[in-house]
């Protein structure tokens, strides 16, 4: 028994250093950014067809830039990881249209601060920024809830169908200056005279989106060991059995769904304050693909294997960036290999 | 009254009715079986006691109480627990959590109904730490049947406990409901190993076409021609 509660006091030990160490890491990490190494690889990256015939791309040099916006952005796709993790990881349902409740939590930031006149004299309603996030929140659970209540009832691929088609439905919308207020296919430019001045530097958007970013983790990890965790457990595994054991199998699955919701609605706050804009081209269908690749890779449920994942994500894309065409080429065969070798992802728990 | 009662129930999976007018009852204390061939209706009539079929006609009277449109998850809290049919167990979870989630609608797992289960199937205790799905099929069976018990059921539902188990464990599995019967859990079992229900139960039914045929005590209709002919293949 005491051996027993050593080990598990140790290994609490060790996981409470190894979250010190991440948030010791994340703080000193815009100290070492911009990031940049360049190579010289000659004509290396010419393709064979190209260099038969005695032509030459021009690339002869490999760039590596890694700037503090790219930790913003692997800290933003964290949490929205998160929020799919919950509805894909825990509750095993499969959302294809996710990027789609980031832009709403996006669009209603930007419309907010471009919306509310900008007199340094008067006191605005919503005056500050922060103000908005709760409401960039709730109009992405509200969305998904509804979106939820009609087809979750409804089994397996009806849900990944229906978020697929949402998702573009959403884009098409929102480039069709939906309501009058989203700018059509422009979007909305957030001009400095209207982005909060907290973020004329980057860095504390920085230390904002990585802080939530762990907090979101943080969150999944409580309510992955909760009551409503086990329940979307046993829905992922076997709805007829989670019934069984006196699971309300729709309920549970609104709540994984609704709540992703709350990642999503946060995460495309600070995104268009990230991008200084909110614009359609930002919420394609592929931005929904690679946060499902994000969970995918991290490991479905697995909290700091997505995190983990995204990060990894984010920054492959930029280390690849040099390959220009290439990139994609040899992202997908990683993935493919991956799959092969590791299909629970990196840190998912073995099938069957 | 009886404890369970059936009256005139139809069920449909959205289509024709698959369940026509079932007349039948569970009295406490008392194991039930019905029996019949593949196809024949035995899951949907358990599955529409655990409102996990709609009812188009007919009720469902339970201890006192019309659950015919109660919510799944309601039942549950009424006391009936369903066994579901084949490897209804959740096998990425290990067996201990599988346990844990079938106390699921009472709380918390009770040491005392763990010590219990495990009494009555000491393999699971040896593989408590296993995933589930890594359990042969008759431990599989065991394990879906023990995660049954956590809640303190009133009525324990089992589709086809001997389903794609090897015969040895089949004994034991019979073994193990006549001691849960025993202790005071009134039973319903389905099956298509008609020989050994009819063994072990008090009244048997025999369902066909989603219709109820003959019933009679459990002896009775094991000397039965027309069973012996249809069913013990005798
Ligand atoms: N999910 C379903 N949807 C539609 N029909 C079904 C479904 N499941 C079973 N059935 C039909 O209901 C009838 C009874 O099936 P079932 O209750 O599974 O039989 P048994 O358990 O006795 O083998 C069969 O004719 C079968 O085709
Ligand atoms: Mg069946």
């Amino acid at each position: 028994m005491t051996a027993e509660g050593g080990i598990v006091k140790r290994r609490k030990l060790g996981k409470a250093a190894a979250w010190l160490g991440v948030i010791l890491f994340l703080a000193w990490l815009p100290s070492f950014l911009p990031f940049s190494v360049e190579w010289n690889i000659g004509s290396w990256l010419d393709p064979i067809w190209l260099r038969l015939f005695g032509h030459s791309s021009g690339i002869e040099t490999y760039r590596i830039d890694i700037g503090l916006h790219h930790a913003t952005l692997a800290a933003l796709f964290v949490i929205m990881a998160m929020g799919l993790n919950l509805s894909i990881g825990f509750a095993g349902l499969l959302d294809l249209g996710f990027i789609a409740f980031v832009a709403i939590g996006a669009y209603i930031m930007a419309i907010e601060l471009t919306r509310v006149p900008l007199n340094s004299d008067s006191v605005r309603v919503f005056s500050a920024w922060w103000a908005v996030i709760p409401l960039c929140i709730f109009g992405a659970v509200l969305v998904r809830v509804a979106l939820g209540a009609t087809c979750l009832r409804l089994r397996g691929d009806y849900l990944a169908i229906v978020t697929l088609g949402f998702g573009e439905i959403t884009r098409v919308a929102l480039k069709n200056d939906l309501f009058g207020l989203t700018g059509g296919p422009d979007g909305i430019f957030l001009s400095p005279r209207v982005m909060p001045e907290f973020f004329s530097d980057p860095e504390p958007l920085y230390y904002l989106a990585a802080a939530l970013a762990l907090l979101s983790c943080f969150t999944l990890y409580r309510w992955k060991n909760s009551r409503a965790g086990r329940a979307w457990e046993a829905v992922r595994e076997d709805e007829v059995a989670a019934a069984a054991c006196g699971i309300n199998v729709f309920r549970a699955k609104i709540w994984a769904y609704g709540l992703g919701g709350v990642f999503a609605g946060l995460a495309g706050a600070l995104y268009a304050l990230h991008n200084t804009t909110a614009h359609p081209t930002d919420y394609d269908f592929i931005e929904s693909v690679k946060v499902v690749v994000m969970v995918v890779l991290g490991g479905m449920g697995s909290i700091a294997g997505v995190a983990f994942g995204s990060v990894v994500f984010i920054l492959l894309l930029e280390v690849l960036r040099g390959l220009a065409h290439y990139r994609m080429l040899i992202f997908g065969a990683t993935l493919v290999a991956l799959m092969v070798f590791r299909p629970q992802g990196l840190a998912g728990r073995a099938g069957k | 009254m009886a404890f369970l009662e059936f009256r005139g129930v139809c069920a449909t999976y959205g289509g024709p009715d698959v369940l026509h007018d079932l007349n039948f009852s569970v009295e406490r204390n008392e194991i039930v079986t019905l029996i019949g061939a593949n196809g024949a209706g035995k899951t949907t009539t358990l599955l529409a006691l655990s409102g996990l079929v709609r009812k188009s006609a007919g009720s469902i009277i339970f201890d006192g109480e019309d659950i015919t449109n109660l919510a799944p998850h309601k039942i549950v809290q009424r006391g009936i627990i369903h066994v579901p049919e084949g490897r209804g167990i959740f096998p990425r979870l290990t067996v201990m959590e599988n346990l844990t989630m079938g106390a699921y609608s009472v709380g918390k797992v009770s040491e005392e109904k763990l010590e219990a289960a495990f009494r009555l199937f000491p393999i699971l205790e040896e593989r408590k730490a296993q995933p589930g799905g890594t359990l042969s099929g008759g431990e599989q069976q065991m394990l879906a049947i023990a995660r049954g018990l956590m809640p303190d059921p009133k009525l324990l539902l089992l589709d086809e406990p001997s389903l794609g188990v090897a015969p040895m464990l089949v004994e034991k599995i019979f073994e193990a409901l006549r001691e849960i019967h025993a202790s005071g859990t009134p039973i319903l079992l389905v099956e298509q190993n008609a020989h050994k229900a009819l063994e072990l139960a008090d009244r048997g039914y025999v369902i066909e076409n989603g219709r109820l045929g003959i019933s009679g005590s459990g002896q009775e209709l094991l000397r039965d021609p027309r069973i012996m002919e249809a069913y013990l293949g005798i």
